[in-house]
Parts: structure tokens; sequence; C-alpha cells
């Protein structure tokens, strides 16, 4: 009974890992840049979903478009100005780069939304379904909705349409993608907004059941990237495959050992698979 | 070139916002008694380190208003405020810098408790009062002259918070048997779950749960699915803000009718009840001060900042009346004087009236003897003392949804 | 004399380490001194992250376990057993070099961003035990380091600044071994396995020892800065020094100063922990933190304009001076 609950309540947090986590992925597919800053647009993502709910009363799930909206435009000035000139440098500008932008955006936000801790009011918030004995939280299914909505359409995006393909192509190689004619800077361009854009939209869609501070990203950052690489930095399935793991052995193992320890199992997971397979679960393997 | 110019005059102009910010607004002709302020203005702990400071602004005014301290010739009190940040080296040097720049007569901080530490190690050394509210029991157990702490250390809070549960289980009729203690694993969770630990074990009660979380949950459900399969009567949850927020929805979303008794820290503060609305009713908390008791700084805050005064804003006011009354008592001109003044300070009444207890009077090691933790409930939106029974002001607390005569 | 010689650089070289050793004769505030302190702390410190995450480029994320194994190891020995740092350092340090190994061993088969990735969730899993095992470590409450008594031999001052000297030296023996390093067979190596790992390999180089030994050597130099912060803030818990904030300061302050020479902590630390101290000294959260909005921009601006950080910039101006009518060149690989 305990273990079933478990495994339900894993499901759906790996569900809501996944929404947070595709945005990472995909950038680090497309550009091949770990954003540090990813954090930091979820944060966001909560404060346009929070200030809509305040100016209009606007619920987080639709406001969850706007904030998809609002991330992906900071995400396209941000790769244009600022991206794009570390992408040939060295590796540690592009880990750098986005640090620094991720300290910019903590401050920002601590100073024009000042350090206090907001929520939304809606009324699902703690409804809960019954399956059966075992409780199904509401607006975790509801966020779990949309990130299965959002791998799907995402999954889409990638493989029936033509700027879905393009993006793909770079992936796999620029150069290739290059001489195809692919314009490869305005496809990086799109995926680092589009990946922005949907931390910042899982950045809504997680505020019924959280709350947001300038520094709650650096609370989720962790988790993030301990999914994206098991799962394959890169890889959008990949990504989803990683955030049920994670989900259910948090869940799994909180039955069986101190929830203090709780990350510890995670990340030991997460060291084993890499030794055993470096480029991740579903991580394609490079030449180098 | 008009661009390098423009540029020039866009840093100098910039550097010039900054430099405002950070010089004090400069004391008139009048005598002044600067007092320092640290604390944490950004990090995670951002929040906390705002109340504590407005409580003290409002304070500074308070004092000022009244016609500063008469004994000195009315000298008004000019607070400096530093960020420590909410690392614990930073607020060492920020400590460290606020002495060399302004000299003041005391320090106020840190709100945390790894925060105040080190900076009451740093005026230890130069021999500056130091006032803190923080909880810990490191901090008056460390043999230091200058450290004062206004409210009960941490073990007493927790032995305190099982103590007064006990007793108000019983007057209900419902004696308590069987309890779960869920505290994230921080100093403050840590010292206090040790108090409240000890105490059941004192009292015989089982502790069906005892669990230490990482902070800053991002999902709370494996920790509310082991509370509820605990069976316990009640939750003594120790926890900040962020995570006391994740725990009672998922424990709304499980059907769950605990009866939950928080320790301090995130159950009493705005933010608490302005998020979580009518799932905070009822809920009580242990806390180290009488939100209802507080008097005209109650009203002169919510006046200013449109939300109750927290309790960290509060006792960190509190710690700067305990200055001014000794400042008033010995007419001390230096640290050392003041320190001195401090250690046989014995107020009771007035401004102190929100402390529970009344009053003022440290011991050999610092510590407020006067004040010991009251127990408050969430009724309708707003905290209301309920225990010790005979406390002035007490009203009768609300036991799993039964009044308590 | 001309700097460009052997004999002038040596000259100058013992000049700049003198007049390190001197600062304490101008006289400063105590708070300057302090800082003056703590950055030389974190000039070793950094200097540990040079060693690997600079001259191999492989970008650990972990470095603040090392430093806390430093801080902890000899805190625990002083306060459990009286034990001096002046051998708690060195056993810490042992203990840093040894975790080094192990991590190493696990992680040096990664690239890039995995292998970033993967000493952030080790360092993470360190500060997970060491608060867990609160008997031992004090768990997340930390241990306040006692004030025993005004004494050399159990490294303890009243002030932050009398421990100045010690740190200055500290300074001096890390900077001359990254120096030591950065010119010596090993240092070439390292730079081969920057350059092309597969074509050092290729090459004959052990990769894998190599790399090992320049991890080991760093983590040696940050354990030694972890004790001396320890003894001079009296207080260590998981959050100030097994932290991964700690982790990424200590790497931009290398990054930023400039990764590939020796130097670069050194002037990285001296530029950016005194302005970070700048910013903090505001007394508004919006002041604040619109001060740390241009910290932020600045590590940006650094990273993008010059990712060879300050010694970047420097190589830039020496290259114009030799070569006036040759076009400047860019620095980016």
């Amino acid at each position: 009974m305990a273990v079933l609950q478990a495994l339900v309540n894993g499901t759906l947090v790996g569900g809501v890992y996944a929404l947070i986590t595709v945005g990472l992925t995909l950038i680090f597919g497309v550009l091949e840049i770990v954003n540090f800053a990813q954090g930091e647009f979820l944060m966001v993502g909560m404060y346009v979903a929070y200030f809509s709910y305040v100016a209009l009363h606007l619920d987080p799930m639709l406001s969850a478009v706007l904030a998809f909206g609002v991330l992906f435009g900071i995400g396209a000035v941000l790769e244009r100005w600022l991206v794009r000139r570390v992408l040939h440098g060295p590796e540690i500008s592009q880990i750098f780069l986005t640090v620094g932008i991720s300290i910019a955006l903590q401050n920002a936000a601590l100073a024009f939304f000042g350090s206090d801790f907001h929520s939304v009011h809606v009324p699902y918030q703690t409804a809960s379904l019954s399956l059966g004995p075992i409780p199904i939280s509401v607006p975790y299914l509801l966020a779990f909705a949309w990130g299965a909505a959002i791998n799907l359409l995402l999954y889409v995006f990638l493989v029936r349409t033509d700027f879905g393909r393009a993006m793909r192509a770079v992936a796999v190689n620029a150069v290739a993608a290059t001489l195809s004619g692919i314009n490869v800077s305005r496809v990086r361009m799109i995926a680092f907004a589009i990946g922005a854009g949907l931390a910042g939209l899982a950045g809504a869609v997680i505020l019924p059941y959280a709350y947001v501070y300038p520094t709650i990203g650096l609370q989720y950052v962790v988790i993030m990237f301990t999914i994206a690489v098991l799962g394959g930095l890169g890889n959008v399935n990949g990504a989803v495959i990683g955030s049920l793991i994670v989900g259910i052995t948090q869940a799994l193992s909180a039955l069986f050992l101190p929830s203090a320890l709780q990350n510890l199992v995670v990340f030991a997971l997460f060291v084993a698979v890499l030794m055993i397979k470096p480029s991740g679960l579903l991580g394609r393997s490079h030449a180098h | 070139m008009r661009h390098f110019t423009k540029l020039v005059a866009g840093v100098l102009a910039l550097a010039m916002t900054f430099a405002g910010l950070a010089v004090p607004l400069a004391a008139s002709a009048e005598t002044t008694v600067t007092v320092g302020a640290v604390f944490p203005l950004t990090g995670s702990l951002a929040a906390f380190g705002k109340t504590s400071v407005q409580g003290l602004q409002l304070a500074a005014k308070e004092i000022n208003d009244r016609g500063g301290i008469a004994a000195l010739g009315g000298a008004k009190i000019n607070l400096v405020v530093r960020d420590s940040t909410s690392d614990p080296a930073d607020a060492a040097n920020a400590t460290a810098r606020l002495i060399d720049d302004v000299h003041p007569i005391a320090v106020v901080g840190a709100y945390a408790s790894s925060l105040s530490l080190t900076s009451s190690s740093v005026c230890e050394r130069r021999g500056i009062p130091f006032l803190t509210m923080s909880f810990t029991d490191d901090l008056t157990n460390r043999g230091y002259k200058n450290t004062f702490q206004v409210v009960p250390k941490a073990s007493v809070i927790g032995s305190k918070q099982l103590n007064y549960a006990v007793d108000i289980a019983k007057a209900a009729g419902d004696p308590l048997k069987n309890i779960a203690i869920v505290y994230e694993n921080t100093a403050y969770g840590t010292s206090q779950a040790k108090g409240l630990q000890a105490e059941a074990e004192a009292l015989h009660v089982h502790v069906a749960l005892f669990e230490a979380y990482p902070h800053g949950l991002t999902d709370a459900t494996p920790l509310v699915q082991k509370i509820n399969a605990s069976n316990a009567q009640v939750l003594f949850p120790i926890s900040y803000f962020t995570d006391a927020v994740l725990m009672i929805r998922a424990l709304a979303q499980s059907h769950s009718k605990v009866q939950i008794v928080g320790g301090a820290a995130g159950f009493v503060i705005p933010d608490f009840v302005q998020t979580l609305g009518s799932l905070t009713e009822n809920i009580m908390s242990i806390d180290t001060s009488a939100y209802d008791q507080y008097g005209s700084f109650e009203k002169a805050y919510l006046a200013a900042y449109h939300t109750f005064a927290p309790h960290e804003a509060y006792e960190n006011a509190v710690s700067l009346f305990a200055i001014a009354a000794a400042l008033q008592k010995s007419r001390a001109s230096t640290p050392a004087a003041l320190r001195d003044a401090l250690a046989s300070l014995d107020v009771k009444g007035g401004a102190f009236s929100g402390m529970p207890g009344s009053g003022v009077k440290f011991d050999a090691n610092g510590l407020n003897t006067d004040a010991y933790p009251v127990m408050v409930q969430w009724r309708n939106h707003n905290l209301v003392t309920i225990w010790p029974a005979s406390g002035h002001g007490v009203q009768a607390a609300v036991w799993n949804g039964k009044t308590v005569k | 004399m001309r700097i460009d010689t052997l004999w002038g650089r040596r000259a100058l070289l013992a000049a700049g380490a003198i007049a390190l050793l001197c600062v304490p004769l101008l006289h400063l505030s105590d708070y300057t001194m302090r800082i003056a302190t703590m950055t030389c702390v974190y000039v070793v410190a950094a200097a540990g992250w040079t060693l690997i995450g600079g001259y191999a480029n492989q970008i650990t994320l972990g470095q603040a376990t090392m430093f806390g194994i430093g801080a902890y190891v000899s805190t625990m020995l002083f306060v459990h057993f009286h034990l001096s740092p002046w051998i708690g350092g060195p056993l810490g340090a042992i203990a840093a070099a040894l975790a080094a190994a192990a991590i190493g061993f696990l992680v040096f088969r990664l690239w890039g961003a995995y292998f970033a990735l993967v000493t952030l969730a080790l360092a993470e899993m360190v500060r997970i035990l060491v608060e867990y095992a609160q008997p031992i470590t004090g768990g997340p409450q930390g241990i306040s380091v006692p004030f025993v008594r005004n004494s050399v031999w159990l490294l303890q001052f009243p002030e932050a600044k009398d421990y100045y000297e010690i740190a200055a030296l500290l300074v001096i023996l890390a900077l001359a071994l990254a120096r030591g390093v950065q010119f010596s067979p090993l240092g070439y190596r390292l730079r081969a396995i920057r350059d092309d790992e597969v074509a050092a390999k290729l090459a004959g180089i052990d990769v894998f020892r190599t790399k090992m030994i320049a991890f080991m050597l760093g983590a040696v130099l940050s354990a030694l800065a972890g004790t001396l912060y320890a003894q001079i803030t009296g207080f260590v818990d998981p959050d100030s020094v097994l932290s991964i904030t700690l982790s990424v300061q200590l790497a931009l302050y290398a990054i930023i100063g400039g990764a590939q020479v020796w130097w670069g902590p050194l002037a990285g630390a001296a530029l950016l922990v005194p302005l970070g101290q700048a910013m903090t000294g505001s007394g508004s959260a919006a002041g604040a933190g619109l001060a740390k909005i241009v910290y932020g921009l600045l590590l940006v601006a650094i990273v993008v304009i010059q990712p060879l950080g300050i010694a970047g910039f420097v190589k830039d101006i020496r290259f114009r001076r030799r070569k006036p009518a040759a076009p400047s060149q860019a620095v980016t690989p």
C-alpha cells in the first residue's frame, strides 16, 4: 500500500521534474552549453505567474503561457547578445557566463520584487482526487498534465516540423547543418529561447503548490542538473525517463531511509549510472 | 567621444547612487549614539533580515521621537545597517567593517544562528556588546562577556514546545501519547528538535517519527507519507516558511487532520498566513514573544509596513529598547560601560510587555532569564497567545477543534 | 633592468613576495587587514582549483569539498583532541588529497559538462554526509572553535588581521607551487591535456596519472586554506565551507584572474573579494541587490570579452607593445 502510494507520488513528481528539466536538456542538445541560469528562469516564470495572479487574477495554469512568452523573449535576447559570443569560446566561458547571468537575475529579483515569499490562492490548491485509497494531489496532477503535454508537443515539433528537424540537425552536427543551408545561429537562438520559455512555463505551473522568492532557483537547479545528466544531456526523451527515475527513487527511498539522505540516494544513482555509461542513460556517444 | 562621455557620466551616476545608499543619513548637530545592525539583506535569509531591520528602525524612531536618551542630553539613536549576506564569514566581515567605520556602542544582529555566531565573535574580540534574538544554545555557552540573547535558547524552546502541548492536550481531555517530530536539517532545526526529543523522553511520550529532512524541499509528499504512516496525534514540524508551506499543503491533500504544533520560525510570520490562508486556522506554534501584547509597536508596524509585526521585528526592537534602557540608567559612553550596564539591567513592562515575562534581565552568560516561550495559535488569520494559561491576556486554546477551558 | 631576463624576473617575484609580507607596515584599518587576510585565504584555495581546472581544463565544481575537508579535519582534531592546527592542517590536507584520489578515480573518465556536473553532485553528497554525521561533525549546526588563548602554536589570535603574515606566507608557497608546476614537465603535460586530450594520450602522456597529480596537489592547497579559514572565523558549518556557492566562487576567482597562469588566482581574488565586500556595504536590500546585479554583470562582461581573464588583458597589452605594427589578435582559442 505504502509502496503503491509512493509509486503514484513519485510518478507525479517525476512528471513535474520532466517539465522543469526539458528546457535545460533542449538548450544543451542544440547549443552544447549547460545553462546554470535555468533555475533563475524558473524563478522569473514564477514571478510572472504571481504578478499575473495579483494584477489580473489569472490562474497560473493559464499565465503559464504568458510566462513562456516572457522567458522566450528574455532567452532570445540573452542568446543574441551574450550566449552566442561564447559558443566558440572555451568551456570555462560557457559555464561561467550563465553563472554570472544567474547571479544578476537573482539579485535583480531581490532589488525589484523584494525578499518576501509569495504564492497564489487557487481553489484546487489543496484538493486531491481519490484513486481507491490513494489520494492524488490535484496541483501535482495538473503540473504533470502540463509536463506530459509539453513533452508531447516538443516531440512532435522536433520530429514533424521543418524547424524542429533543423534543430535536431544542428544538435547532431552544426557544420553539416550549415552546409545544407540551415541558418544555424537562428536555430540556436530559437532553441535557447524555447528552453528558457519552458523553464518559465514550469515555474508558473508549479506555483500553486510552491512559493517564490529571489533565490528559489537554487532549490531546483541541482535536481535539474542531476536529471538532465542522468537521462543524457541533450536528449529530450532521456530527460523524461531521468525525471521519472528520480521522482520514484525519491519517493521510494523515503520509505526505507531517513529523509535527510533522500538526495544522497539520487546523487549516488546518478554517479553510478555515469560510471557505467558516461553519456547518460539515453545520451548519444560523442566522438571525443 | 560623446559615447565615452556618456558612459563615464553613467558610471559616475551609478557609483553615486551606491555611495548614497552606503552612507547612513548624516547625523544632525545634536549628539547621537550609534548602534550597528548586521542582518542578512541578500541571499536566502533576506526576507527575515528585512523584517528584523524594519523592527529596529521603528524602535529607533520611537526612542528618538520620545526625545532620545534623556540621561545623555536627549541623544538620538543613529542606527547603521549593514548586510551580513547569508554567509557566516561575510557576517563577520560586515561586523568588523561596521565597527571600524562607525564605532558603534553596540551591535544588534544577525537573525540566523550561524550568522550571529561569527558576528558575535568579532564583537567579543573588540569588546562591543552584541544583542541578538537568534535561538541557538551555542551563543551563550561560550563564556562570552559581550553577547546578550534576549530570547530563550533553542533547547528550552524545543522542550516547551512539547511541554505546553502535553499540558494543553491534558486540559482538553485528550492525553498526548503518540507524536511525530520532523525538523529541517539546519542549526535551528536540529538544536530545537533535540530539546523536544529529550522532553518527550522525560515525559514518556512516544515519538513515532523523528525525522530530519533537507532544508529547501522541492516536494514534501514523501515526508507527508511518513507522517501519515506514523499515526501521530500531533505533528511537531520545526521548519522555515518554505518547507512548512509545502508540508501543510501536502498534508491537506492527503486529508490529514493531525494537530500541528510548529516550532516558531516559518509558522509565525505574515507570509505564512498570506500564503496558506484558512489552512492556518488552529495551527499552533511555540514562540518567543506574544504578538497580542506588542502594544504601540504593533500599531506602528502595521501602519508602516501593512502586515503584523513578526517576532523577529519585535525582538530585535527589544534589543534596541534594552540598549536604550541601559544607556539611560548608566549614562554609558563607551561599549565597555554599556556592557556592564546591560549585565546588570533589570527592566519590566512598557516596551518589553510583548516578551513573555515582560522583562529583560541577563544572567552571567548573557541569556535573558526573564524570557520564556509561549504557545500561540492562528485564529481567523491572526496569532493569539494561548499558553501558559496563567499569563496575562491569554485566550483559550483550541485543541483538535475543541475549545480548552 | 629589463624584467624579461631570468634574473630580472626572479628579482621582481622576490620583490612582490616581500611587498606582500610588508602590507601590515601600511597600518591599514583592522577591517582592511581582515579583508586582506581573507583574500589571501581565497587566493590559496583558488590556486588549488587552478592546478586542475585551469591548467588541465578539468572544470571541477566541487573544490569546496577540499576546502571543507581541510576546515573540518583540523577543527575536529582541535576541538576533540586539542591537536594544534599546525598538525591538524597537514592531516586535513592529506585527507583532502585522499578524497581527491577517490573522486578523481570516479570522474576522470568523464569530459566537459559531465565532469563539471558530477563533481558538483559528489560535493553535494559530501555535504549531505557531513550534515548527517552529527555526532562527529556537529551536523548542520557546525562547530564553533573555542578561543583558548592567543598562541602561535594553537594558531589562535584575537583578530583576523593577526593571521595576515601566516596567510601571506601560505600565498607565497601556493603561488610558488603553482608557478613551479606551470613551467615544469607536469605543467606541459597538463597543457597538452587542456589543448587536446586525445592528442596528449597519443603522444604518450599518462593522462589519468597527470590529472590525478594535479588534482591531489590542488586539494592540498585548498585544504590548507580551509584550515586557516576555520581558525580565522572560529566557526565551520556545511553551508559555509562545503557549499556549491563556495565551489563556484573559488573557480570564479581563478577564472577572472586568468585560469591558465599561476598568478590568476591572486589577481582574481584580489579584485573580487574586496569588490564583493564593497558591494555588501549598503544598508538596504534593494541597494544590496542592485550592487550584486553589477557584480553578476561584471562577471558576464569579463567572461564574454576576455575568457582568459585579467591575464588575457595583460597578454593583449604586452603583445601590442612588442609589435606595435601588428594588428591585435583575438585571444579566444
